[in-house]
């Protein structure tokens, strides 16, 4: 097995058995289940969805920094960086091991969600939804990045104080400061009136995707300093 | 394992080289620090320990000689300065990185990992055959006295004691040519811990911090003593009887007060 799969072993492991793993899948779970369990119309489905998809979110970044900042303050990243496990290996696995999670979470959610909203509306486009939902994976992958960035830097209270914070700010902000620029969550609240969601979708997922590609180098910068 | 573990200790330079009597005299080093910095715990930090030199590290303030040895370990970074250890300044695998093990006072193991998965697992990483594997996990499982039944164990339903075992064993599991030890052992009875760190191998090098020196007698054969991020003093253990002094922090500290001013009086008055 490579060094990557091993870290990513390990992550998975402890997400387990630490229930962080449940936590988060169940997060994005609940929401989906809330949002096709409580009756409503399309549009307030998708209120609840954006809403609820944006707490599980934040609650991945949290788990992120928490889990990434104890293995530094353990030792436990120090244990297999002392193996020549390189600091960008440790990273890259919590990174893959989370993102496995929340891709997962979010797949259920999304299912969940289509079920809920194709029920109050049958004009509601498939390809559109689902697009949408890809661009949620990818702002999902940015605050898991933004949650490592604030673990490699900071104690794990610290940083999980911090992560909850930096993602409520930047989803807040971006959803009610910044009316022209389209985050992947607020879309999905107006995605029945969108002239072109899909378009709209791949925007806010490619913007993601390079945030969360940028926050990963930070990370990475970062643990090259850090101490394990 | 075995008290001929060190025997088999791996390296580039073949058995025979190291028992030449040219090398005996040159004594190469194991460990070499020049000029390291590191905040405030380090300023130009320099240290050439030999092969095969069993060193006790001990600091003022105290929390400098852990910062020396994770600086070397690579787990805290120094601001400047150079490492080189088993004569390579590249920590991958290809230079030193494999050469080299560090145990400090945590494991660093998660918690819910048996003995035998933690030993498993350092073995996989260091790329061993399936019969190298079993042949030095089986090593290590006796020398740390992990039994059969605590090896299926969590770490975490063993105590600490068994976390510790477990971190030993992981770091032997390596057969390193340098052992960096950090307040190691702590939560093990002082008799056992003595038998645990009595590690054989006589090309294995031993840095060992610690902040209760008293406790570390008849581990070591040589003392440094640092104060205020630098070597102020490398000497035998020997010195200390001779001066008539304890082997403490403060024994320690005397004679390199002793020894500085015996080097100001040589500088003073000339031969």
């Amino acid at each position: 097995m490579s060094q990557t799969g091993v870290v990513v072993g390990l992550a998975m492991r402890e997400l387990w058995i630490s229930f962080r793993l449940l936590l988060l899948l169940t997060g994005y779970v609940a929401v989906g289940a809330a949002a096709s369990l409580l009756p409503g119309s399309l549009p307030a489905i998708l209120v609840r969805l954006a809403v609820g998809v944006s707490a599980a979110m934040i609650v991945g970044a949290a788990i992120a920094a928490w889990s990434i900042s104890r293995d530094r303050v353990l030792g436990r990243a120090g244990w297999l960086a002392t193996r020549s496990i390189s600091r960008g290996t440790i990273l890259a696995g919590w990174f893959v091991a989370l993102v496995l999670v929340s891709v997962l979470g979010v797949a259920a959610v999304g299912l969940l969600g289509w079920l809920a909203a194709s029920t109050a509306s049958t004009s509601l486009d498939p390809v559109a939804f689902g697009a949408m939902f890809g661009g949620i994976a990818c702002g999902s992958l940015a605050l898991l990045a933004l949650g490592l960035l604030f673990g490699v830097i900071l104690r794990p209270r610290a940083a999980t104080t911090a992560a909850v914070a930096a993602s409520a700010l930047i989803i807040a902000g971006g959803w009610f400061a910044l009316p022209r620029v389209a985050l992947p969550v607020e879309a999905l609240v107006h995605l029945s009136r969108l002239p072109a969601p899909i378009s709209v979708a791949v925007q806010g997922g490619g913007a993601s995707l390079a945030f969360a590609a940028l926050l990963v180098l930070m990370a990475r910068a970062a643990l090259e300093r850090a101490d394990l | 394992m075995p008290a001929t573990g060190g025997a088999s200790l791996t390296s580039s330079t073949p058995d025979a080289l190291w028992s030449a009597p040219s090398l005996r005299v040159l004594r190469p080093s194991a460990v070499s620090c020049t000029d390291l910095r590191r905040g405030r715990a380090l300023d130009r930090c320099s240290l050439s320990v030999p092969v095969g030199a069993r060193l006790l590290v001990v600091s003022e303030p105290d929390t400098t000689a852990s910062t020396l040895l994770r600086v070397l370990a690579g787990l805290s970074r120094a601001d400047r300065g150079e490492v080189r250890i088993a004569g390579s300044t590249d920590p991958t695998v290809t230079g030193w990185g494999r050469r080299m093990a560090y145990l400090g006072p945590e494991s660093g193991l998660h918690s819910w990992m048996t003995p035998l998965e933690a030993l498993h697992l350092a073995a996989g990483l260091l790329g061993l055959s399936h019969d190298e594997r079993a042949r030095r996990i089986d090593r290590a499982l006796r020398w740390t006295g992990i039994t059969p039944a605590m090896a299926e164990r969590a770490v975490s339903r063993g105590g600490p004691e068994l976390e510790q075992r477990t971190g030993l064993a992981s770091v032997l599991i390596a057969e390193p040519e340098v052992l960096l030890l950090d307040e190691p052992l702590r939560a093990i009875e002082a008799t056992e811990r003595d038998r645990l760190l009595r590690i054989p191998g006589r090309r294995l090098t031993i840095l060992l911090a610690s902040r209760d020196p008293g406790s570390e007698l008849g581990l070591v054969a040589h003392v440094a003593y640092l104060r205020n991020g630098r070597v102020e003093l490398i000497a035998p253990v020997g010195d200390l009887d001779q001066a008539g002094l304890p082997l403490s922090h403060a024994g320690i500290a005397q004679l390199a007060a002793l020894k500085a001013a015996e080097r100001r009086l040589r500088r003073a008055v000339p031969e």
